[in-house]
C-alpha cells in the first residue's frame, strides 16, 4: 500500500478524478473529503464489506429448495 | 425479444419462464459482491406473498430472496438519496418500490433481511439498484420472525 503524510487541508489525487482531502485531524479520527465521479460508490469499508458479506450469504442458486416460514398474519382487531 | 430463463423454488423442479425484454430491470452496478450480472426479473414468491424474487437473467444459478420489509417492520422509511432518484428515473421518490434482500440460513425460522442496503426498483423505467443508506441505525441483520413467532412455525 502506498502512504502519504498530509496535513489539514492537503489532498491526494487518484488518477485524473478523485479527490481526497483531509479535512480535520482529531485525537483519534480524522475527517476525510471525497470527491469522485458520480459513477464511483463511496462506502465505508467495514459497512461495505457487511453488506458483502449479507449479499453472498443472500445469494440462492436457483434450484435449492425453499420452504419459507410464515409471516405474522396482519392484525385483524 | 424473449428469452427463457430458468426459475425455481423446489429441489427437483426446474421452472422455465418466458421473460420479455421489457420485464428485464437492469441493475447498473449489479448487485454488491455480483457486479457481473446486471438483468435481472422480479417474481413474485406466491399470490399476495410479501416476498420475491429477484432472478438473474444473465446467470442461472443466481437469484436472491426479496421482502418487502414493511410487511415486518411497519415502520421501516428509506429516504433516499437524490442522486438514486435521479439515477433511477423516479420523478418521486416515494415511486420506487424499495426491497430488502433477505438471507435463509439452513434454519429457515432465523431468516434475516438487510434494512441497510435496499433493493430499490423503477417497475416503470425498468431500473434497480442497491442502496447503500447513510443511517447507521438499520439494521443488516434483521431478524424477520421474532423469537416467539419463530416457536409458533411448523
Amino acid at each position: 500500500m502506498l502512504v502519504l503524510t498530509r496535513k489539514r487541508d492537503e489532498s491526494i489525487i487518484i488518477g485524473d478524478t478523485i479527490e481526497i482531502m483531509v479535512v480535520d485531524i482529531g485525537q483519534k479520527e480524522v475527517r476525510i473529503g471525497i470527491r469522485a465521479p458520480r459513477e464511483l460508490s463511496v462506502h465505508r469499508k467495514e459497512v461495505y464489506d457487511a453488506i458483502l458479506r449479507e449479499n453472498i450469504a443472500a445469494k440462492l442458486s436457483s434450484r435449492r429448495p425453499l420452504k419459507l416460514p410464515k409471516l405474522r398474519e396482519p392484525a385483524a382487531d | 425479444m424473449k428469452t427463457n430463463t430458468v426459475i425455481g423454488t423446489e429441489a427437483d423442479r426446474k421452472t422455465t419462464i418466458m421473460v420479455e425484454q421489457k420485464d428485464v430491470i437492469r441493475f447498473e452496478e449489479g448487485i454488491l459482491g455480483f457486479p457481473q450480472s446486471h438483468g435481472y426479473i422480479l417474481v413474485p414468491h406466491e399470490p399476495d406473498s410479501p416476498f420475491a424474487w429477484l432472478q438473474s437473467v444473465d446467470e442461472e444459478n443466481l437469484a436472491f430472496l426479496l421482502i418487502n420489509p414493511a410487511s415486518v417492520k411497519p415502520d421501516y422509511v428509506v429516504r433516499l438519496p437524490q442522486e438514486v432518484a435521479n439515477d433511477l428515473k423516479l420523478a418521486d421518490v416515494s415511486d420506487g418500490i424499495v426491497l430488502a434482500i433477505v438471507v435463509v440460513p439452513e434454519d429457515p425460522r432465523e431468516m434475516r433481511m438487510n434494512l441497510r442496503a435496499p433493493v430499490v426498483i423503477n417497475a416503470r423505467e425498468g431500473l434497480g439498484r442497491q442502496v447503500v443508506l447513510e443511517n447507521a441505525s438499520l439494521e443488516i441483520r434483521y431478524p424477520i420472525l421474532s423469537e416467539e413467532e419463530q416457536a409458533k412455525q411448523y
